[in-house]
């Protein structure tokens, strides 16, 4: 996938190049040679690298879960939707948290104490869109949650190894 | 358990056996995992990686399966669907008040996109607004009236969108753009024009513009100072015509002041540049 990305970003830039320096969509006031530099430096922008390597470890963390889950369901169905709903909870946890953090009600706080717990935050490793629109991601915050979703996977794969040595075959 | 000579006491099989197995990765990893995301997420916060909240008022808007997948980090992907199927038919329709709707959704969605602030308010303060100055259902007055309406719309969506990303001078230029060509205010413009040109980024031309709205406002002091301030702080990138433009710009300013001979500054420089400056 990122082989491809990569093909289709370079096939862009050249074209968009290439029309910049024919005078196409240039900003006012700006030389054309300016404005595509301007284009090849976001195109080739190492924050892509970032974006990259978060998505990976984004697909790595629900694909151990994944792994865990078919350890004990019986059907793929279960198994391709449960993915998908974590996926979707992933995206929630932080603002499970902050609920849980929050909220004073007992049976509120177990359920959200769950959610907490068991699922992964996988908005942290969503910073495409930032990345994208040319906000600074510090390595240091990449190196955090690569650490984060490379433990959580360990996590999810030491329980998946246990349930499937239990399990006959 | 298993003692020696009296064989195993206890035997864990099955469902317990695996609960004891578990039960360490639970008490130990899912704390460690907890703990591990409170810095994550205190950068986030501090760097407003994490998007708004989508409350109930964005999901009566988008409807429930966009605000599902909004929730489920498609918020960039919604925002580019609105714009499309929103904002740019409601554009080509000419249905103002649905226009300025998906235009603050797609830009409360993704508030650190600059490109939804800026092509937001050119839709209102330019578009909506001449619209509407020559929409014949309105009388005379009430066409004025709206059209203006529709200008501080664009100027205050703009606002919000410099209030979202104080670090880039593109939406400082487009206010300073906005004031001068829509609400004629060349002077409420050069401050925003000022702050785009501290920028080190800012294109040359924004420097220049700074000059002209101080000449336009009737600010020939400040205009002179501000072509010094140009002259003496050159950028990279700045041509030796556009040092002879600033050059005569500067000129004009001190003939405008009328300054004695003794504090002119331009006319000392004349003889530094090769090209001519009257050119």
């Amino acid at each position: 996938m990122s082989t491809v990305f990569a093909v289709v970003l370079g096939i862009t830039e050249r074209q968009v190049v290439a029309a910049a320096l024919a005078g196409e969509g240039v900003t006012p006031g700006l030389d054309p040679g300016q404005f595509a530099s301007q284009i090849s430096s976001q195109t080739r922008d190492p924050a892509l690298i970032k974006a990259l390597l978060l998505i990976f470890h984004q697909m790595v963390m629900i694909s151990s879960i994944t792994l865990l889950i078919a350890t004990f369901a019986t059907s793929v169905i279960f198994n391709v939707i449960s993915a998908i709903i974590i996926y979707i909870c992933g995206h929630l946890e932080g603002l499970a948290r902050e609920s849980w953090l929050g909220d004073p009600s007992i049976i509120k706080k177990t359920l959200l104490l769950l959610v907490t717990f068991l699922i992964p935050d996988l908005g942290s490793l969503d910073v495409v869109d930032h990345v994208v629109i040319g906000r600074p991601v510090a390595w240091a915050y990449v190196g955090k949650t690569i650490g984060y979703a490379v433990f959580y996977s360990s996590l999810a794969l030491a329980a998946a190894y246990c349930i499937f040595q239990e399990k006959e075959i | 358990l298993h003692f020696p000579g009296k064989g195993n006491l206890i035997v864990v099989t099955g469902i317990p056996r695996l609960a004891l197995r578990l039960l360490p990765i639970i008490l130990l990893g899912l704390p460690i995992k907890v703990l591990m995301e409170k810095p994550i997420h205190q950068y986030r916060l501090e760097h407003k990686l994490a998007g708004p909240r989508v409350s109930m008022d964005v999901r009566d808007k988008v409807g429930q399966n966009m605000a599902v997948a909004i929730l489920g980090g498609f918020r960039g992907f919604v925002s580019d669907i609105i714009w499309i199927m929103q904002v740019h038919i409601s554009w080509e329709n000419e249905i103002w008040y649905k226009l300025k709707e998906g235009v603050e959704l797609a830009a409360l969605l993704q508030p650190h996109s600059k490109f939804f602030w800026d092509t937001g308010a050119w839709h209102m303060a330019w578009n909506a607004s001449y619209a509407e100055s020559i929409n014949q259902r309105y009388t005379r007055e009430h066409r004025k009236k709206v059209e203006k309406a529709w200008i501080q719309e664009g100027r205050d969506f703009l606002q919000k969108g410099v209030e979202n990303n104080p670090d880039d001078y593109l939406l400082y230029h487009r206010m300073g753009w906005l004031y001068r060509e829509k609400m004629e205010d060349p002077a409420g413009a050069i401050p925003y024009l000022k702050k785009a040109y501290s920028f080190p980024e800012a294109p040359l031309f924004v420097g220049t513009m700074v000059g002209h709205m101080c000449v336009e406002s009737g600010k020939h002091r400040e205009a002179w100072e501000w072509w010094k301030h140009l002259w003496l702080n050159p950028r990279d990138g700045e041509s030796e015509p556009l040092r002879a433009r600033i050059l005569r710009w500067g000129i004009e300013s001190e003939e405008k002041l009328a300054l004695p001979e003794h504090e002119r500054f331009f006319s000392l420089q004349k003889n530094s540049l090769k090209l001519d400056p009257n050119r």
